[in-house]
């Protein structure tokens, strides 16, 4: 009982913590809006759903179209703001900052479980290629002058998964995978598709700057698609992960222990891999490679709150949300607008330093 | 109590071009404690994780209650066969209760979201950690950390327990207390069986002592009858003279041991 009450509490305060950093990311910007605005902005935009259906415009509400589904809201609060505040929150800034949330969730999730399944403090959300992947399929479709019905997201996406999956079957036999071995697999695979990434790279010619914004993570072109297609991969694994918190426990005793605990270890490396490469897959198809909010996210929630899974992956998902945000306003709030990349890379990097410093990393 | 609970029928057991167990058969019934002893690399720890699901025999057949352990799914067999393992990974800092409580997983599903409490303090009280139960385990001594595994197992709650060198690494004291814990939750009807490297320990405690080596069953029955010298020179080499007497506390047999070559020395 004392667990949830004092995962309950964790939740609710990052969850204010949450509210409190979105507030603050959307009053920076080249137009300053005040803290008070944005509140009411904010609680305009609150939404009610009231029905569910199947492309069934309604003339009363909102209507967000998820491919196929529509949903209709009602929306409690109207408060009077400018119109031109309100066009630039919910247009321009929203977009982003809901962009990085569902980014960071996404990977701190996939980053607390990669770290549990390898037991190795060195594990991130693409120790088995998954960001090499989608920057293969990103860089391709930016750089050869192949034009496709689809978009970059949706190749990066296939990209990732088809390499993870790829990484899992060679790091197989006898239907077993060792960690050891997946984990080398995954280094191997992600030179050789480093590589690859700068072969295309030399060709890149005029689309360079392109490229090297994606490679870096940039969430500057958020759209409400973009979010979307980040917030359904990171919300379906991590609802699913977390009913296999126990069991990534249960793991880091060792794969021999688990067993003898009653866990069908292979199957569930099989399912705990997927999930968290269709977290990290989605986030990167439409985020870019953004390095280290899944490697020091788990470890700092980790010396905070302890092993336990079942406390750490909510609070973990939520603070890689806060995180993402904080420094993605960061990123846009200098005179030079960079790739949040740089800036997790730049602040995550002296971060993990200081861990290690602090032998903590070898603690999992 | 002879209810057969572990049945060990036929078992082979190769790596590679390697193998570790040939045809060996072991029978282990409620309420009796089954030492297996002989020199490293007889295949001890082999034959113990065909019991528990880890490996899987090339031949033959082992069932617990009934149950194949090779066609049963790891849940089933967890919910048979408790696991005291040797000193694993530590490099986690998990308090003893949530250890103790991990021996619940395999009775658990994944939507539980309750605390068996009555059988993680039952099992800490029982094995004398439950002083331990809000330390992490990362900070206990090599034995404390013995009893929070044997204490996992016994939350476990199986009808079999399956024990690898569990007094290796124990000092003396530590050595007679693990075993007298196994012993009496062996009278209560448990079978246990366990790899154990002091003969002399094992035939204090054990009902059963199977010698094993090179892979295969030598002899088993009471430790009387099978702790020989012969046997023991055949299990362990010729080049130890083994002599054999009762020790005079417990009257249970007690092993000497003397290397001829260095005897020869002196």
């Amino acid at each position: 009982m004392d667990r949830w009450k004092r995962t309950g509490w964790w939740i609710l305060w990052l969850l204010l913590a949450f509210v409190a950093t979105v507030v603050w990311s959307v009053t920076v910007g080249p137009v300053a809006i005040d803290p008070l605005t944005v509140c009411k902005i904010l609680l305009n935009e609150i939404g009610i759903p009231t029905s569910i259906g199947m492309h069934s415009a309604n003339a009363g509400g909102t209507v967000l179209s998820v491919p196929g589904i529509d949903l209709e809201f009602v929306h409690p609060f109207s408060f009077a703001v400018s119109e031109s505040a309100q066009v630039i929150v919910t247009r321009i800034r929203l977009p982003r900052i809901a962009l990085a949330a569902a980014v960071g969730f996404g990977l701190a999730t996939a980053g607390t479980v990669m770290q549990g399944l390898f037991r190795n403090p060195m594990a991130d959300p693409s120790i088995i290629g998954v960001s090499s992947g989608a920057a293969v399929g990103a860089v391709a479709v930016l750089v050869l002058p192949i034009a496709l019905p689809f978009g970059v997201p949706l190749i990066a996406f296939f990209a990732a998964i088809v390499t993870a999956f790829g990484v899992y079957l060679l790091a197989s036999s006898d239907g077993r995978t060792p960690v050891a071995t997946l984990l080398l697999a995954g280094v191997a695979v992600q030179t050789f598709l480093g590589a690859v990434v700068s072969y295309l790279l030399l060709h890149a010619g005029e689309s360079v700057e392109t490229v090297l914004h994606w490679l870096m993570g940039d969430l500057a072109a958020a759209t409400w698609g973009d979010v979307g297609v980040a917030a359904v991969g990171s919300g379906t694994a991590f609802c699913v992960l977390v009913g296999y918190s126990r069991d990534l426990n249960v793991l880091l005793l060792g794969e021999e222990q688990a067993i003898t605990l009653g866990i069908d270890v292979e199957r569930t490396k099989q399912v705990l891999l997927g999930l968290a490469s269709l977290a990290t897959a989605a986030a990167v198809a439409v985020a870019g490679v953004i390095g280290f909010v899944g490697l020091i996210v788990p470890h700092m929630l980790r010396l905070v709150v302890g092993p336990d899974h079942r406390i750490l992956l909510p609070t973990s998902a939520l603070s890689g949300a806060i995180f993402l945000v904080a420094t993605d306003t960061l990123a846009r709030s200098g005179p030079a607008q960079l790739p949040v990349g740089i800036v997790t890379a730049a602040l995550g990097a002296p971060f993990f330093l200081y861990l290690l410093r602090n032998r903590e990393v070898h603690q999992l | 109590m002879s209810d057969p609970v572990i049945v060990v029928d036929g078992v082979r057991v190769s790596y590679d071009e390697r193998t570790v167990l040939e045809n060996v058969s072991l029978t282990v019934n409620a309420g009796s404690f089954v030492g297996l002893v002989g020199p490293n690399g007889a295949g001890k720890t082999t034959l113990l994780q065909t019991i528990n699901g880890v490996t899987t025999p090339d031949a033959g057949t082992v069932t617990v209650q009934g149950t194949s352990v090779q066609s049963a799914s790891a849940r089933d067999i967890a919910q048979r066969v408790g696991t005291v393992p040797q000193d694993g990974p530590r490099g986690f800092s998990f308090p003893v209760r949530d250890i103790v409580a991990m021996g619940r997983h395999p009775h658990r599903s994944r939507f539980d979201r309750s605390e068996p409490q009555a059988a993680i303090t039952r099992a800490m009280e029982r094995t004398e950690t439950i002083a331990l139960a809000d330390r992490t385990i990362d900070t206990l001594s090599g034995g404390e950390r013995q009893r929070v595994r044997i204490a996992r197992a016994v939350a476990q709650e199986t009808p079999a327990l399956v024990l690898d060198e569990p007094t290796a690494s124990l000092d003396i004291t530590h050595q007679v207390r693990t075993l007298e814990l196994v012993r009496s939750l062996v009278n209560e009807g448990k079978a246990a069986v366990a790899a154990i490297h002091d003969l002399d320990l094992a035939a204090r405690y054990c009902d059963v002592v199977a010698v094993l080596s090179g892979g295969s069953i030598l002899d088993s029955g009471p430790p009387e009858a099978v702790m020989t010298p012969s046997t023991i020179e055949t299990a362990y080499g010729e080049s130890v003279d083994v002599h054999v007497h009762q020790n005079p506390v417990t009257k249970t047999p007690s092993v000497t041991t003397i290397d001829e070559r260095a005897a020869d020395l002196n």
